[in-house]
């Protein structure tokens, strides 16, 4: 098991590299030059020059892309174009802010969702399925920015229970906490509905219920228990999607975290900023595969890692 | 490969295995026929998916007829009748620039639509051939597919959304092809999986051996076996298509504002929350309702393919 | 000190600014809109919050270069002398200067006993010190101020005792005065670090009435009020601006109380927080002007050059109805244009308006053969307030059979497609718009309209070029009698309205508000905040 961990570690280098050249190539191939952006509009053509040349974004790409592996190789992301800071200073400071989003998010949502997801499913064509799964389907047919402006109109605006965002207190975290979660509980309750279904069909349950097990031992420590291996591919999968794309809830509720530094860095065309959260995306992205296969392990120790 | 997709996979040997119980017969014909029978069948019974289903219908009568319904012409402007409320002679109440919403939003059906659709099909027709290849030739193929996937995964939406913008110049192109490219790594994952569980079935290995071409077995021995599972996925991704134009919009990624996308309407309309929040609740409500009709929808066509849940 | 009088004096008329109540009755509030902090008319603590659209790009002094930099790095650092809210230069660092007979030498009589606020005494050579930083590094914006090293307008900055200071210029410059506004004098010990930029990200050194303590990018910057500030300063213990991008979330940050002051409130909110209890609307006056280039160049398919045809050109701003534009796009938050930069800009000269008339419009297309009209498309940014702009621009040529078609991207593309050479722009029009930040004539029209300015040198994209007109500039440039100046500057702006390189849109009014309890605030035109006297109200 461990030599297959270190395989999937190691497999994920030759991925990083190609992300890096792809990005940067793409970063590159994006009209618009960071230095008049930085410089803005009533900048001398000399100031402009001058932050050119102090960047290196005269050089030739290649070269670029050389010194900017070079420094990486190093544990150095560079400086931000925009502002001067270094980059991974910048990616962690933001950093905290929406894994706090995340957090928040996946505190109540995963629950929620498997809940009401086992429910529907062990009371399969009552009116609870029917409530339930609307209820879940609901939450996944409403675009994100709406959602949050509503809950900022009701709850923080009209009846005042809680700030509209920002960053003072747990309190702020609440709204947004919704917005994030609100996803994962759909598809949570739509997945454990149905692969909790078809465990409820298989040789062991119906075994132990032949067996004369309590209804309840039988739901909880043979069906859900199996059901669990999908669900968990399935929230790795989405608190993958959560930490690049919180752009919208961090936009709506004023939090400064990645999803909204990427988009600044994209419209200062901030190369090194946008390069080192690429980085960052697609690393957390191999982690959270790798740490949803481990998790398979714990939940089923009959599968083998080979 | 990944225990994840070893899981995959032994689920759709499962499938498979009920699904050669039913296939390798003489009478395909007749079976498929019968077959086809108790599907609807049982989607009938499921009442939520035939609601969805209903209403999909209804949008795509109103997406062929929505244009010549418009009771007043969506693009008119009056600017001595902006941010009408909802009334007699506008049901939907006017915008910004004084347009019929019920007419924009009827006229915005071709379009809303349209761009869903054609973009999910073309990303899913796109992964599902890619998917189909890797998972049947294996080797180099797979490799690049499957890496290929994943750069995308872990690449953020918004970013290819703004570099098409920068790159292409704007407009509704935008958010088809960012829908489109993104459907296809998740799309080819699932064919990839599917498609090797087919592969090592019985019937295949029988093709194979009578000499059968490569293309052949591909699309009359693969490509079907997998049909299910795509139409499920397929219909699934229709309303995040809708919801991400509409995410799209929000950060300024989106359709024109002259188009009568409706995630373009609704993502303008924030800017008018409180002075005229009609223009937000009536659009927003015909988004909700239509993705929800087809998640509904996939939701039941999942329950009734799928022979493990019965 | 007579000076320093009449300052606080204005100080105190800037409340005049505020907007009590409105002339129309607010809609009635749906539901409990009322905010749910508890008392409205008070302050429930000692800290100010200002909640701005985007973040400040660096918190070096010759740094930063957007709006938002300024704002905050103007509360941290002084300058010699400043703006009044009537854009009047005033004394502020140096308590008084005189201009020799050349026009080329000033001096100034700096105020003595000032500390930065990392313990260093202000005095001339922190002036000269500043200066040499210009000198030292391009990549600044106290290049603006100078000049560049091929083309320097400073000559050289001499302290004469400890508390004056002479410049002189290569050449005389109407426009020194204007720019010796936005030249931040900062602590030499500061500046004469290696990595400058570095140590002012995370210290302050400047003079002014408020400390830089910390900030979260992205988040928020927060200033502490400087004890030992040298006159008048705020009563507020702390001031924080965060950032806000959502126009709906600042507006609701308001209501709640969350926000004291937000910036800038979107035209078409300002109808929902009117008439609130315990909020106030504050309008100032606009310095951003608003056109449409059309490039003199561009071709139509069969070879002819439609707006190299001043009738033509002409016949866009008469079908083109200003009134209107205000009202609709700008929910009546902006004026109708009389000349080709605001009327809050020193030297601005009123000309005739383009009213709208669609019979003179189209005779002046029949003149010009383009009865029928033509194809152009339209550059514009893609937010959705600009785009409702181009869009009205679209609507209203197509009364003379003009068809608009919308080109809207992302501002920094569109800087980028601008920016190409009259040989390969791909620009018809431009929907954009233009300020001067130091309030000067030259300023607001130079890099836009002077011959020498086509792409990438400046923003002409109109590519229009009129001996006449450039001429006026240059020489009223070195000019220094007011008189002569306002004469030549008169001129230049009837030239460019008479042949209208643009279509003229108007300028719309910068709309902030703030909790009641909020005190001392002071506006400049183009919506720069003073923060220096502020207070809340207990």
């Amino acid at each position: 098991m461990g030599r297959y961990f270190v395989r999937r570690i190691l497999e994920t280098i030759p991925l990083m590299l190609i992300i890096s050249i792809f990005v940067f190539m793409f970063i590159h191939l994006l009209p618009g030059d960071p230095a008049k952006t930085l410089a803005g509009v009533e900048a001398t053509v000399e100031e402009v020059e001058a932050i050119r040349e102090e960047w290196g974004l005269n050089d030739p790409l290649i070269v670029q892309y050389g010194n900017y592996m070079k420094d990486l190789l190093r544990g150095d992301m560079g400086r931000s174009l925009k502002s001067s800071t270094p980059v991974t200073e910048l990616i962690l400071s933001r950093f905290q802010y929406t894994i706090q989003l995340v957090l928040a998010g996946v505190l109540w949502a995963p629950a929620l969702g498997i809940f009401i997801g086992v429910m529907c499913a062990i009371k399969r064509g009552k009116a609870f399925d029917l409530g339930g799964m609307l209820f879940a389907i609901a939450g996944l047919s409403a675009p994100g920015f709406w959602v949050g402006l509503m809950l900022i109109q009701v709850f923080a605006v009209n009846l005042g229970w809680l700030p509209s965002g920002g960053l003072d207190s747990w309190r702020s975290l609440v709204l947004p906490s919704v917005v994030m979660g609100l996803g994962i509980m759909a598809v949570l309750a739509r997945y454990s509905r149905s692969s909790m279904l078809e465990t409820l069909r298989e040789d062991y349950v119906r075994t132990a219920r032949a067996k004369g097990q309590k209804e309840s031992v039988v739901m909880f420590s043979h069906a859900f228990k199996n059901s669990l291996i999908q669900v968990v591919t399935i929230l790795g999968l989405q608190i993958g999607g959560l930490l690049s794309g919180s752009v919208i809830t961090e936009t709506i509720f004023s939090i400064p975290g990645m999803g909204r530094l990427l988009v600044d860095s994209i419209a200062y065309r901030d190369y090194p900023a946008i390069q080192g959260l690429l980085m960052i995306f697609s690393l957390q992205y191999v982690l959270i595969n790798l740490l949803v296969d481990l998790l398979y392990g714990v939940i089923n120790p009959k599968i083998r890692y080979d | 490969m990944s225990n994840k997709e070893q899981l995959q996979n032994e689920e759709l040997q499962q499938q498979n295995a009920n699904f050669e119980e039913e296939y390798i017969d003489e009478n395909v014909a007749y079976v498929a026929d019968s077959k086809f029978k108790s599907f609807v069948k049982k989607f009938l019974k499921r009442k939520t998916a035939v609601v969805g289903f209903v209403i999909i219908v209804l949008l795509l009568i109103l997406a062929i007829i929505g244009p010549s319904i418009a009771p007043y012409d969506p693009a008119a402007y009056n600017y001595d009748n902006m941010f009408a409320k909802p009334n007699a002679q506008h049901w939907f109440g006017t915008d910004h620039y004084g347009r019929d919403i019920f007419s924009r939003v009827c006229a915005g059906t071709p379009l809303t639509l349209g761009v869903a659709l054609s973009s999910v099909v073309v990303g899913t027709i796109v992964g599902a051939v890619l998917g189909l290849l890797a998972g049947y030739y294996g080797g180099w193929i797979e490799m690049l597919v499957m890496r290929g996937a994943d750069v995308l995964f872990a690449f953020p939406d918004i970013l290819l959304a703004i570099a098409i913008v920068a790159i292409l110049g704007p407009g509704i192109i935008n958010v088809f092809i960012a829908v489109a490219v993104f459907t296809v790594p998740s799309i080819a994952r699932m064919m990839r999986s599917a498609t090797l569980a087919v592969k090592s079935s019985l019937y295949v290995e029988v093709a194979h051996s009578l000499g059968c071409k490569d293309a052949r077995i591909l699309f009359l021995h693969i490509f079907p076996g997998t049909t299910q599972t795509l139409i499920v996925n397929f219909t699934m991704r229709i309303g995040s298509a809708i919801m991400a134009a509409s995410s799209l919009s929000f950060l300024g990624f989106g359709a024109n504002v002259t188009d009568p996308e409706w995630g373009a309407m609704l993502s303008q309309a924030r800017s008018y929350f409180s002075t005229a929040p009609h223009m937000l609740y009536l659009p927003g409500l015909v988004i909700f309702v239509t993705v929800l009709a087809f998640n509904l929808f996939g939701d039941g066509l999942r329950d009734t393919l799928d022979p493990k849940i019965k | 000190m007579k000076k320093l009088l009449s300052l606080l004096l204005a100080g105190a008329l800037a409340l005049s600014f505020v907007a009590c109540g409105s002339s129309e009755p607010a809609p009635a509030p749906e539901g409990n809109n009322e905010p749910a902090a508890t008392d409205t008319a008070k302050s429930p603590d000692n800290d100010i919050v200002v909640a701005l659209q985007a973040d400040t790009t660096s918190m070096d002094p010759h740094v930063g270069s957007n709006g938002i930099s300024n704002q905050i790095l103007n509360e941290v650092y002084e300058t010699l002398l400043t703006f009044d809210e009537d854009t009047n230069v005033v004394p502020l660092l140096a308590k008084d200067w005189e201009v020799s007979e050349d026009g080329r030498t000033y001096t100034f009589y700096l105020n003595e006993g000032i500390k930065f606020h990392d313990g260093e005494p202000f005095n001339a050579e922190s002036v000269v010190a500043t200066y040499e930083r210009g000198l030292r590094d391009d990549s600044l914006t106290l290049k603006r101020t100078i000049g560049t090293t091929d083309n320097p307008i400073w000559e050289s900055v001499v302290a004469v005792d400890e508390y004056t200071v002479a410049i002189t210029l290569v050449k005389p410059n109407n426009t020194f005065i204007n720019k010796i506004c936005q030249f931040r004098i900062a602590s030499p010990k500061a500046m004469a670090m290696e990595n400058a930029t570095d140590w002012f990200a995370k210290n302050s050194a400047g003079t002014g009435p408020f400390i830089y303590t910390e900030r979260v990018d992205g988040g928020y910057t927060k200033l502490v009020r400087n004890p030992d500030y040298w006159q008048a300063g705020p009563t507020v213990d702390s001031l924080t601006f965060t950032v806000v991008p959502e126009d709906t979330s600042r507006i609701a940050m308001l209501k709640t109380g969350e926000a004291d002051v937000i910036t800038p409130v979107p035209v078409m909110d300002v109808g929902q927080l009117e008439g609130q209890d315990g909020i106030d609307i504050v309008v100032a006056p606009a310095t951003v002007y608003r056109y449409v280039t059309l490039n003199t160049h561009y071709t139509l398919e069969d070879g002819r050059q439609p707006f190299s045809d001043v009738r033509v050109r002409q016949a866009l701003n008469w079908a083109f109805d200003s009134e209107a534009y205000a009202k609709v796009v700008f929910n009546g938050y902006a004026k109708a244009p009389t000349s080709v930069f605001s009327d809050s800009i020193y030297y601005f000269a009123e000309q005739t308006p383009y009213t709208a008339d669609l019979e003179k419009a189209k005779q002046l297309m029949k003149e010009a053969g383009y009865e029928d009209g033509f194809p152009v498309e339209i550059v514009v940014d893609n937010t959705t307030i600009e785009q409702k702009g181009a869009e009205f621009v679209k609507q209203q040529l197509a009364q003379i059979n003009v068809d608009v078609k919308l080109l809207p991207n992302e501002s920094t593309a569109n800087a980028e497609i601008t920016s190409a050479p009259l040989e390969e722009t791909t620009v018809q029009m431009w929907y954009v718009n233009w300020s001067s930040g130091s309030y000067e004539a030259d300023g607001s029209m130079r890099s836009i309209l002077h011959g020498e300015k086509f792409p990438p040198n400046g923003y002409n994209t109109a590519f229009w070029n009129n001996e006449e007109f450039n001429k006026l500039l240059d020489d009223a440039l070195l000019m220094s009698d007011t008189a002569e100046i306002a004469d030549a500057y008169a001129k230049a702006q009837a030239i460019a309205w008479e042949e209208c390189p643009w279509i003229f849109l108007g300028n719309d009014q910068n709309i902030h508000a703030q909790r009641s309890y909020v005190t001392g605030m002071q506006y400049k035109p183009g919506g720069v905040m003073v923060l220096r006297t502020i207070g809340l109200d207990h």
